[in-house]
Protein backbone atom coordinates (compact mmCIF):
# COMPACT_ATOMS: atom_id res chain seq x y z
CA UNK A 1 0.00 0.00 0.00
CA UNK A 2 2.80 2.32 0.99
CA UNK A 3 4.60 1.33 -2.22
CA UNK A 4 1.58 2.28 -4.40
CA UNK A 5 1.13 5.51 -2.50
CA UNK A 6 4.77 6.42 -3.22
CA UNK A 7 4.41 5.43 -6.91
CA UNK A 8 1.30 7.61 -7.23
CA UNK A 9 3.09 10.52 -5.52
CA UNK A 10 6.08 10.09 -7.82
CA UNK A 11 3.80 10.01 -10.87
CA UNK A 12 2.04 13.11 -9.63
CA UNK A 13 5.32 14.95 -9.16
CA UNK A 14 6.49 13.81 -12.61
CA UNK A 15 3.29 15.15 -14.16
CA UNK A 16 3.77 18.54 -12.47
CA UNK A 17 7.38 18.78 -13.69
CA UNK A 18 6.28 17.77 -17.21
CA UNK A 19 3.52 20.37 -17.26
CA UNK A 20 5.78 23.16 -15.97
CA UNK A 21 8.52 22.29 -18.46
CA UNK A 22 6.09 22.20 -21.32
CA UNK A 23 4.56 25.57 -20.30
CA UNK A 24 7.97 27.17 -19.90
CA UNK A 25 9.05 25.89 -23.33
CA UNK A 26 5.91 27.32 -24.94
CA UNK A 27 6.41 30.68 -23.21
CA UNK A 28 10.07 30.75 -24.18
CA UNK A 29 9.43 29.91 -27.80
CA UNK A 30 6.68 32.51 -27.97
CA UNK A 31 9.02 35.24 -26.66
CA UNK A 32 11.88 34.36 -28.99
CA UNK A 33 9.54 34.04 -31.94
CA UNK A 34 7.79 37.32 -31.34
CA UNK A 35 10.84 39.46 -30.56
CA UNK A 36 12.40 39.55 -34.03
CA UNK A 37 8.99 39.78 -35.64
CA UNK A 38 8.08 42.83 -33.50
CA UNK A 39 11.32 44.68 -34.17
CA UNK A 40 11.17 44.05 -37.92
CA UNK A 41 7.45 44.87 -38.20
CA UNK A 42 7.48 48.15 -36.27
CA UNK A 43 9.13 51.11 -37.91
CA UNK A 44 9.61 53.48 -34.99
CA UNK A 45 9.88 56.55 -37.21
CA UNK A 46 6.63 55.76 -39.02
CA UNK A 47 4.99 54.93 -35.68
CA UNK A 48 6.22 58.18 -34.12
CA UNK A 49 5.27 60.55 -36.95
CA UNK A 50 1.91 58.86 -37.57
CA UNK A 51 0.83 59.68 -34.02
CA UNK A 52 2.61 62.95 -33.24
CA UNK A 53 1.34 66.51 -32.94
CA UNK A 54 3.58 69.42 -33.76
CA UNK A 55 3.98 72.03 -31.00
CA UNK A 56 5.84 75.17 -32.02
CA UNK A 57 5.35 78.89 -31.81
CA UNK A 58 7.29 80.99 -34.29
CA UNK A 59 7.83 81.22 -38.05
CA UNK A 60 11.54 80.55 -37.48
CA UNK A 61 10.76 77.35 -35.60
CA UNK A 62 8.37 76.25 -38.35
CA UNK A 63 11.05 76.85 -41.00
CA UNK A 64 13.55 74.75 -39.06
CA UNK A 65 11.06 71.87 -38.66
CA UNK A 66 10.37 71.97 -42.42
CA UNK A 67 14.11 71.91 -43.12
CA UNK A 68 14.53 68.87 -40.86
CA UNK A 69 11.60 67.00 -42.45
CA UNK A 70 13.03 67.78 -45.90
CA UNK A 71 16.44 66.50 -44.83
CA UNK A 72 14.86 63.24 -43.63
CA UNK A 73 13.46 62.74 -47.13
CA UNK A 74 16.63 63.65 -48.98
CA UNK A 75 19.66 62.66 -46.90
CA UNK A 76 21.11 59.33 -45.83
CA UNK A 77 21.11 58.25 -42.19
CA UNK A 78 24.85 58.91 -42.09
CA UNK A 79 24.37 62.47 -43.39
CA UNK A 80 21.44 63.04 -41.02
CA UNK A 81 23.61 62.17 -38.01
CA UNK A 82 25.86 65.10 -38.90
CA UNK A 83 23.09 67.67 -39.47
CA UNK A 84 22.61 70.43 -36.91
CA UNK A 85 19.60 72.70 -36.44
CA UNK A 86 18.76 75.98 -34.74
CA UNK A 87 17.27 75.85 -31.23
CA UNK A 88 14.00 77.43 -30.04
CA UNK A 89 15.46 80.94 -30.10
CA UNK A 90 17.24 80.54 -33.44
CA UNK A 91 20.70 79.75 -32.04
CA UNK A 92 22.41 78.11 -35.00
CA UNK A 93 23.69 74.50 -35.04
CA UNK A 94 22.48 73.85 -31.49
CA UNK A 95 20.52 70.62 -31.95
CA UNK A 96 20.91 67.27 -33.64
CA UNK A 97 18.01 65.97 -35.72
CA UNK A 98 16.65 63.83 -32.89
CA UNK A 99 16.98 66.80 -30.50
CA UNK A 100 14.79 68.85 -32.83
CA UNK A 101 12.19 66.11 -33.23
CA UNK A 102 11.97 65.59 -29.48
CA UNK A 103 11.53 69.35 -28.87
CA UNK A 104 8.74 69.97 -31.36
CA UNK A 105 6.77 66.72 -31.70
CA UNK A 106 4.50 65.22 -29.05
CA UNK A 107 3.43 61.63 -29.73
CA UNK A 108 -0.18 60.92 -28.76
CA UNK A 109 0.72 57.37 -27.80
CA UNK A 110 3.94 55.85 -26.41
CA UNK A 111 6.58 54.68 -28.90
CA UNK A 112 8.46 52.27 -26.61
CA UNK A 113 11.29 51.45 -29.03
CA UNK A 114 12.12 55.10 -29.77
CA UNK A 115 15.88 55.54 -29.42
CA UNK A 116 18.48 57.38 -31.44
CA UNK A 117 19.76 54.14 -32.97
CA UNK A 118 16.28 52.86 -33.89
CA UNK A 119 15.49 56.28 -35.39
CA UNK A 120 18.50 56.22 -37.72
CA UNK A 121 17.86 52.53 -38.50
CA UNK A 122 14.32 53.23 -39.73
CA UNK A 123 14.27 56.80 -41.04
CA UNK A 124 15.05 55.95 -44.68
CA UNK A 125 12.58 53.07 -44.97
CA UNK A 126 9.50 53.62 -47.19
CA UNK A 127 6.90 53.58 -44.38
CA UNK A 128 8.89 56.20 -42.46
CA UNK A 129 9.27 58.35 -45.56
CA UNK A 130 5.48 58.24 -46.10
CA UNK A 131 4.82 59.40 -42.54
CA UNK A 132 7.44 62.17 -42.87
CA UNK A 133 5.84 63.33 -46.13
CA UNK A 134 2.44 63.55 -44.39
CA UNK A 135 3.94 65.68 -41.59
CA UNK A 136 5.61 67.93 -44.16
CA UNK A 137 2.39 68.39 -46.14
CA UNK A 138 0.50 69.31 -42.92
CA UNK A 139 3.01 71.79 -41.55
CA UNK A 140 3.39 73.58 -44.88
CA UNK A 141 -0.33 74.45 -44.78
CA UNK A 142 -0.44 75.85 -41.24
CA UNK A 143 0.42 79.26 -39.78
CA UNK A 144 2.67 79.64 -36.75
CA UNK A 145 1.34 81.41 -33.66
CA UNK A 146 3.85 84.28 -33.97
CA UNK B 1 5.25 51.03 5.08
CA UNK B 2 3.98 52.33 1.74
CA UNK B 3 5.54 50.77 -1.36
CA UNK B 4 6.62 52.28 -4.67
CA UNK B 5 3.77 52.59 -7.18
CA UNK B 6 6.06 51.27 -9.95
CA UNK B 7 8.29 48.91 -7.95
CA UNK B 8 6.14 47.20 -5.29
CA UNK B 9 9.21 45.51 -3.78
CA UNK B 10 10.71 48.84 -2.75
CA UNK B 11 9.76 51.18 0.07
CA UNK B 12 8.28 54.54 -0.84
CA UNK B 13 10.27 57.67 -0.02
CA UNK B 14 8.16 60.30 -1.75
CA UNK B 15 4.60 60.90 -2.93
CA UNK B 16 3.67 62.82 -6.10
CA UNK B 17 0.04 63.32 -7.15
CA UNK B 18 -1.10 60.67 -4.65
CA UNK B 19 1.35 58.06 -6.01
CA UNK B 20 4.23 56.68 -3.94
CA UNK B 21 7.72 56.36 -5.41
CA UNK B 22 10.95 54.69 -4.24
CA UNK B 23 14.36 56.34 -3.90
CA UNK B 24 15.46 55.20 -7.39
CA UNK B 25 12.32 56.71 -8.92
CA UNK B 26 12.85 59.93 -6.97
CA UNK B 27 16.45 60.12 -8.19
CA UNK B 28 15.34 59.39 -11.77
CA UNK B 29 12.64 62.05 -11.64
CA UNK B 30 15.09 64.63 -10.31
CA UNK B 31 17.73 63.77 -12.94
CA UNK B 32 15.13 64.03 -15.73
CA UNK B 33 13.90 67.37 -14.34
CA UNK B 34 17.50 68.64 -14.31
CA UNK B 35 17.72 67.69 -17.99
CA UNK B 36 14.51 69.66 -18.65
CA UNK B 37 16.08 72.71 -16.98
CA UNK B 38 19.18 72.31 -19.13
CA UNK B 39 17.63 71.55 -22.52
CA UNK B 40 14.07 72.89 -22.32
CA UNK B 41 14.46 75.92 -20.10
CA UNK B 42 11.17 77.57 -21.09
CA UNK B 43 9.13 74.73 -19.55
CA UNK B 44 7.25 75.65 -16.36
CA UNK B 45 6.93 73.91 -13.99
CA UNK B 46 10.00 71.80 -14.74
CA UNK B 47 10.02 69.24 -11.93
CA UNK B 48 7.01 67.30 -13.25
CA UNK B 49 7.80 67.51 -17.00
CA UNK B 50 9.18 63.97 -16.87
CA UNK B 51 7.94 60.51 -17.78
CA UNK B 52 8.68 56.92 -16.75
CA UNK B 53 10.31 54.76 -19.43
CA UNK B 54 10.54 51.40 -17.66
CA UNK B 55 13.08 49.84 -15.31
CA UNK B 56 14.56 52.71 -13.33
CA UNK B 57 14.54 55.06 -16.31
CA UNK B 58 12.93 58.50 -16.23
CA UNK B 59 13.23 60.97 -19.13
CA UNK B 60 12.05 64.51 -19.94
CA UNK B 61 8.70 64.63 -21.75
CA UNK B 62 8.82 65.40 -25.46
CA UNK B 63 7.63 68.67 -26.98
CA UNK B 64 7.19 72.24 -25.83
CA UNK B 65 5.67 73.34 -22.53
CA UNK B 66 2.79 75.60 -23.64
CA UNK B 67 -0.05 73.11 -23.07
CA UNK B 68 1.54 71.79 -19.87
CA UNK B 69 1.70 75.30 -18.39
CA UNK B 70 -1.95 76.05 -19.23
CA UNK B 71 -3.01 72.64 -17.85
CA UNK B 72 -1.27 73.45 -14.56
CA UNK B 73 -2.87 76.89 -14.32
CA UNK B 74 -6.38 75.47 -14.85
CA UNK B 75 -5.80 72.04 -13.27
CA UNK B 76 -6.59 70.18 -16.51
CA UNK B 77 -5.92 66.43 -16.68
CA UNK B 78 -7.63 65.34 -19.90
CA UNK B 79 -6.08 62.84 -22.34
CA UNK B 80 -4.32 59.54 -21.86
CA UNK B 81 -2.12 58.97 -18.82
CA UNK B 82 0.85 58.61 -21.16
CA UNK B 83 0.19 62.20 -22.28
CA UNK B 84 0.28 63.68 -18.79
CA UNK B 85 3.10 64.99 -16.65
CA UNK B 86 4.23 63.43 -13.39
CA UNK B 87 1.58 65.45 -11.56
CA UNK B 88 -1.12 64.24 -13.93
CA UNK B 89 -1.64 67.36 -16.05
CA UNK B 90 -2.12 67.35 -19.83
CA UNK B 91 0.82 68.12 -22.12
CA UNK B 92 -0.84 68.24 -25.59
CA UNK B 93 -2.75 71.23 -26.99
CA UNK B 94 -5.73 69.15 -28.27
CA UNK B 95 -6.08 67.48 -24.86
CA UNK B 96 -6.19 70.81 -23.00
CA UNK B 97 -9.06 72.18 -25.13
CA UNK B 98 -10.86 68.83 -25.39
CA UNK B 99 -14.60 69.30 -24.76
CA UNK B 100 -14.30 73.06 -24.32
CA UNK B 101 -16.55 75.21 -26.54
CA UNK B 102 -15.14 78.17 -28.47
CA UNK B 103 -15.85 81.64 -27.09
CA UNK B 104 -16.62 84.65 -29.30
CA UNK B 105 -13.97 87.34 -29.02
CA UNK B 106 -16.51 89.78 -27.54
CA UNK B 107 -17.12 87.37 -24.66
CA UNK B 108 -13.48 86.58 -23.87
CA UNK B 109 -12.59 86.82 -20.18
CA UNK B 110 -9.49 86.38 -18.05
CA UNK B 111 -8.45 82.71 -17.75
CA UNK B 112 -10.05 81.68 -21.05
CA UNK B 113 -7.71 79.50 -23.11
CA UNK B 114 -6.30 80.76 -26.39
CA UNK B 115 -4.85 78.43 -29.06
CA UNK B 116 -3.63 79.30 -32.55
CA UNK B 117 -5.50 77.98 -35.61
CA UNK B 118 -3.06 75.11 -36.19
CA UNK B 119 -3.22 74.06 -32.51
CA UNK B 120 0.57 74.19 -32.26
CA UNK B 121 0.65 76.74 -29.43
CA UNK B 122 -1.57 77.98 -26.61
CA UNK B 123 -1.81 80.33 -23.65
CA UNK B 124 -4.19 81.92 -21.17
CA UNK B 125 -6.05 85.22 -21.39
CA UNK B 126 -4.50 87.36 -18.67
CA UNK B 127 -6.11 90.73 -19.40
CA UNK B 128 -9.10 91.96 -21.41
CA UNK B 129 -9.74 95.62 -22.13
CA UNK B 130 -12.89 96.41 -24.08
CA UNK B 131 -13.06 99.51 -26.36
CA UNK B 132 -9.30 99.69 -26.10
CA UNK B 133 -7.76 102.81 -27.62
CA UNK B 134 -4.21 103.81 -28.41
CA UNK B 135 -3.55 104.33 -24.69
CA UNK B 136 -4.54 100.75 -23.82
CA UNK B 137 -2.78 99.40 -20.78
CA UNK B 138 -0.49 96.42 -20.79
CA UNK B 139 -0.23 93.80 -18.10
CA UNK B 140 3.36 92.74 -17.63
CA UNK B 141 2.23 89.35 -16.30
CA UNK B 142 4.83 86.75 -15.42
CA UNK B 143 7.39 87.80 -17.98
CA UNK B 144 7.85 90.50 -20.64
CA UNK B 145 5.13 92.19 -22.64
CA UNK B 146 4.49 94.01 -25.85
CA UNK B 147 1.98 96.81 -26.38
CA UNK B 148 -0.99 96.53 -28.69
CA UNK B 149 -0.68 99.98 -30.28
CA UNK B 150 -0.35 99.88 -34.05
CA UNK B 151 -2.27 96.62 -34.36
CA UNK B 152 -3.00 95.45 -37.89
CA UNK B 153 -5.58 92.93 -36.71
CA UNK B 154 -9.30 93.18 -37.50
CA UNK B 155 -11.75 95.67 -36.02
CA UNK B 156 -12.90 93.19 -33.35
CA UNK B 157 -9.40 92.48 -32.14
CA UNK B 158 -8.63 96.23 -32.04
CA UNK B 159 -11.82 97.02 -30.13
CA UNK B 160 -11.03 94.38 -27.52
CA UNK B 161 -7.45 94.40 -26.40
CA UNK B 162 -6.44 90.99 -25.11
CA UNK B 163 -3.23 89.96 -23.40
CA UNK B 164 -2.15 86.33 -23.60
CA UNK B 165 0.23 84.84 -21.03
CA UNK B 166 1.94 81.75 -22.40
CA UNK B 167 4.86 79.41 -21.88
CA UNK B 168 6.93 80.59 -24.81
CA UNK B 169 9.66 78.40 -26.28
CA UNK B 170 10.60 81.29 -28.57
CA UNK B 171 11.15 83.69 -25.66
CA UNK B 172 12.42 81.13 -23.17
CA UNK B 173 9.83 81.22 -20.39
CA UNK B 174 6.38 82.44 -19.38
CA UNK B 175 5.66 85.75 -21.12
CA UNK B 176 2.67 88.00 -21.74
CA UNK B 177 2.05 89.25 -25.27
CA UNK B 178 -0.64 91.12 -27.14
CA UNK B 179 -3.17 89.01 -29.04
CA UNK B 180 -3.53 91.45 -31.95
CA UNK B 181 0.11 92.28 -32.52
CA UNK B 182 2.25 89.38 -31.31
CA UNK B 183 -0.22 86.65 -32.32
CA UNK B 184 -1.60 88.59 -35.30
CA UNK B 185 -5.17 88.22 -33.98
CA UNK B 186 -5.35 84.58 -35.10
CA UNK B 187 -6.63 81.57 -33.23
CA UNK B 188 -9.62 80.80 -31.03
CA UNK B 189 -10.63 81.14 -27.39
CA UNK B 190 -12.01 78.28 -25.31
CA UNK B 191 -13.68 78.05 -21.89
Amino acid sequence: MAFWRSVTAANFLFLIVLTLTSHSCRTGSKQTASAPSDSSATNVVAEFFSHADRQYETAGQKAEIIRALGDMLNKSAQQLRLQRYADYQGGKDAWSLTDLIERYFVPSQPVPDWTESSFYRDVSKPEAQDAIRRQLASIEKESPAH
Amino acid sequence: MAKCFLHPGRDSVTTVAAKNYCQKCKDGQQAAAAEVALKNKHVEPKSCFVTYRGGDSWLPLLGTGCAHWVAHQLDISTGAASNQCLEGHSIRVPDVIQGKPKIAIDDVAVNDIWANDALTHMGLVSKVQKNAGADAGVDAGAGGSDAGAGSDAGVKAAAVQIQITHDSSGQGGVFTNDFATYFHGQGSFYR
